[in-house]
């Protein structure tokens, strides 16, 4: 067992210990504060799920590494976790509930900026548009569900009792489900990048069932988010009472209300579902979990009107939304100066040099795809380090759409892949599906040098590695095959340069 | 609480508090009863049993008051509203205990009521105990249509204006009467003893429509 990646997995601990410090309040947070739920009773009932969603609904998980695969070096991922999870400890220990995937995200950022690598606008323009479109979308859906469920209660005329033990459980079904999402979305973020360093092996026990090393690492991951599920009071009680005084049913209308724009929002599989249906494909858009249930509270006070205005604590949601803001930049600082401390003082690699090259074939491919290579000849044949020299060589002469800029920084990406008898012992033909495997097979010995390459080489041999249309009836299943194209690089990758 | 299943605590806890409800509605009906049947036939037996039956009638509310009281504290219910709900509680225990004060001071004083009087403290006790049943009514809205409650307040309000009007005007026909000052002043404190519980009655109502307004969803 390598002692160094059981000393790098302790930031992805970490991180995992803020993010359960920090989104237990999405889901339990108005219980709480409503005190229906008592703050050990729904600490307890969360982690429970929290590990149950992370071992057994994080499956899914097990091919992507979440944000935090966009880092190639283990050390650098180690470093990125940590500034993420100490980002989010302090949010937390000020009572501010914030996005913890933003915060990795701003963490990734700062490797980019210290690395050489080009961040991708639309990933900042993405989180930006969370910080408005979510809260709206969470008022939205709070409003037009705290109205319905006010208008069936008048009509139900249930007694004050029986509502308040109904609502209860309620309030404890919905934090379980919620819980269990909570571990199953976000294992992969925290988990994900240490799969393929894993110092587990799979365990039988007895006959009936095998807890893989995959389950053993994300159990552990599940555990530390279930133990900062105890320290998330604060958070708890700043959204569950501090912005505005809640109801019990609005209680509920909140966590519904959040569950509801996570799932319809960035679900590819019910978009598909809605679109076979024959109804209007809907925007899917960036959902964070935090500002969608802060949305949801403003969203509930805002049906009492003016009355309801006066009862929130705009200075709190100045607070929060401040937060929010500063969350991925403090990040990103964090991230940028630590990653110098463990380049420097540990002599740590803390990210892997990638190499640009406008070789022939690229410039032939790039011809094929029709952008026009004439106006950069002068680099033709010229290895280039870091994605931010190439992109400013590139452009020192000629000016690229964003789109094309991008096509040609990707094509030119010197990313070796090898498909050895070795990896091809160990693929994972489940995931890929026969007839994508039996594709990857038939490369048996061959190499490449980018990316585009090896997808050429796979569409050719196989229609099944061809994307489909650029539509929301097919952005399922294209989010998938990327999925799969994903894992294929980092499998066959080989590291000789 | 008695051992039970978590789902039978809800249904129990219910029944507690309609049951104390109907003590105090029982009480007020008794009391009516009871004045009108002395204000007809005088002292007998009829007000000595009833006067027995109203105070045991408030031992037992009290008792389940209590009980009430205790299940909702140690279960931890309605965290936002228990307060308002013993409140409300507290209060419609204080209508028993107008209605045993009542009895009982008819009981010891016995008074001997002259006619005008005996139909004015009928008329007078007629909008008291309207004006009580309708705090009863509305205790129980409280519970399920808390947007109902206002409809019994308002009836409450009127019927509290009618026993003031009726008393005010009864005890200026009292006191312009040739009755002695003593036996004046005697009937005219039955005169607000009556129309008290009307007051009273009004008072509840509007700590109930505050209740009410504050049981918002």
């Amino acid at each position: 067992m390598d002692i160094t990646v059981l000393f790098f997995l302790s930031s992805g601990l970490f991180l995992g210990w803020s993010l359960g410090a920090n989104d237990a309040a999405n889901i339990f947070g108005t219980a709480v504060g409503t005190r229906m739920i008592q703050f050990a009773t729904a600490a307890v009932i969360c982690a429970v799920f929290v590990v149950l969603g992370a071992v057994f609904g994080g499956a899914g998980a097990a091919h992507g590494l979440g944000k935090l695969g966009a880092v190639n070096a283990l050390a650098g991922s180690f470093v990125v976790a940590l500034a993420a999870a100490v980002t989010v400890y302090g949010m937390t220990k000020a009572g501010l509930p914030v996005s913890t995937t933003q915060a990795v995200v701003g963490g990734i950022i700062g490797w980019n900026l210290f690395g050489g690598f080009l961040t991708d606008t639309e990933t900042l323009a993405k989180i930006v548009a969370t910080w408005v479109i979510c809260p709206v979308l969470g008022a939205i859906f709070a409003a037009v569900l705290y109205k319905a469920a006010v208008a069936f209660l008048h009509w139900a005329k249930i007694h004050m009792v029986r509502l308040d033990a109904w609502t209860r459980a309620a309030l404890v079904i919905t934090g379980a489900f919620g819980a269990y999402s909570l571990g199953a979305n976000n294992i992969g973020n925290v988990m994900g990048v240490f799969i393929s360093s894993s110092p587990f092996e799979d365990v039988n026990v007895g006959d009936l069932f095998t807890l893989t090393s995959v389950q053993q690492l994300f159990l552990l991951g599940g555990l530390a988010i279930a133990v900062g599920v105890f320290y998330s009071k604060p958070v708890m009680m700043t959204v569950g009472n501090s912005i505005l005084p809640v109801s019990p049913i609005g209680a509920w209308v909140v966590v519904m209300s959040h569950s509801l724009v996570l799932f319809i929002f960035s679900s590819n599989e019910l978009l598909s579902f809605v679109v076979n249906l024959g109804l209007p494909a809907y925007p899917l858009i960036p959902v964070s979990s935090s500002q969608a249930v802060i949305g949801a509270v403003i969203g509930i006070g805002l049906t009492h009107g003016m009355a309801g205005i006066r009862q929130i604590k705009w200075g709190v949601l100045a607070d929060i939304s401040a937060g929010w803001v500063l969350t991925p930049v403090i990040a990103a600082v964090i991230s940028f100066f630590s990653l110098f401390v463990m380049q420097n003082v540990f002599q740590q690699q803390v990210f892997q040099k990638v190499h640009y090259e406008l070789s022939g074939p690229v410039v032939q491919h790039l011809a094929d795809t029709g952008i026009a290579t004439t106006a950069f000849e002068n680099l033709l044949g010229n290895q280039i380090v870091s994605a931010a020299a190439f992109r400013d060589a590139l452009l020192k002469d000629t000016e690229l759409s964003e789109s094309d800029e991008v096509r040609v920084i990707e094509s030119a990406e010197i990313y070796r892949t090898a498909a050895t008898t070795e990896n091809l012992a160990s693929l994972d033909r489940s995931f890929l599906g026969p007839e994508r495997s039996k594709a990857v097979e038939a490369l048996a010995g061959r190499s490449f040098n980018h990316k585009w390459q090896l997808r050429k080489a796979l569409t050719y041999l196989s229609p099944a590695w061809q994307p489909k249309e650029a539509a929301a009836l097919n952005k399922d299943y294209n989010t998938k095959l990327n999925e799969m194209y994903e894992y294929l690089f980092r499998h066959l990758h080989s590291d000789n340069q | 609480m008695d051992r039970v299943l978590p789902f039978q605590r809800t249904a129990l806890l219910i029944s507690k508090i309609d049951e104390f409800i109907d003590m105090v509605s029982e009480a007020v009906l008794l009391l009516e009863r009871t004045v009108v049947h002395y204000l007809d036939e005088g002292a007998d037996d009829y007000l000595d049993e009833k006067i027995e039956r109203i105070r045991g009638i408030e031992g037992r509310g009290d008792e389940l008051r209590r009980n009430i009281a205790n299940v909702i504290y140690a279960e931890m219910l309605m965290p936002d509203t228990r307060g308002d709900v013993l409140g409300l509680l507290d209060e419609v225990d204080t209508i028993l205990d107008d209605c045993v004060h009542i009895v009982i001071k008819l009981g010891i004083e016995r008074p001997d009521f002259p006619a005008g009087v005996n139909q004015s403290l009928k008329a007078i006790l007629s909008e008291a105990i309207k004006a009580a049943q309708a705090v009863l009514l509305g205790a129980r809205a409280y519970f399920k249509e808390p947007y109902a409650v206002r409809n019994y307040v308002h009836k409450i309000n009127f019927h509290n204006r009618e026993a003031t009007a009726i008393g005010l005007r009864s005890g200026r026909e009292l006191f312009d009467s040739e009755l002695p000052l003593e036996r004046k002043q005697q009937l005219i404190g039955w005169i607000a003893v009556t129309r008290g519980l009307a007051s009273h009655a009004d008072d509840i109502g509007d700590k109930l429509a505050i209740f009410a307004v504050r049981r918002s969803f």
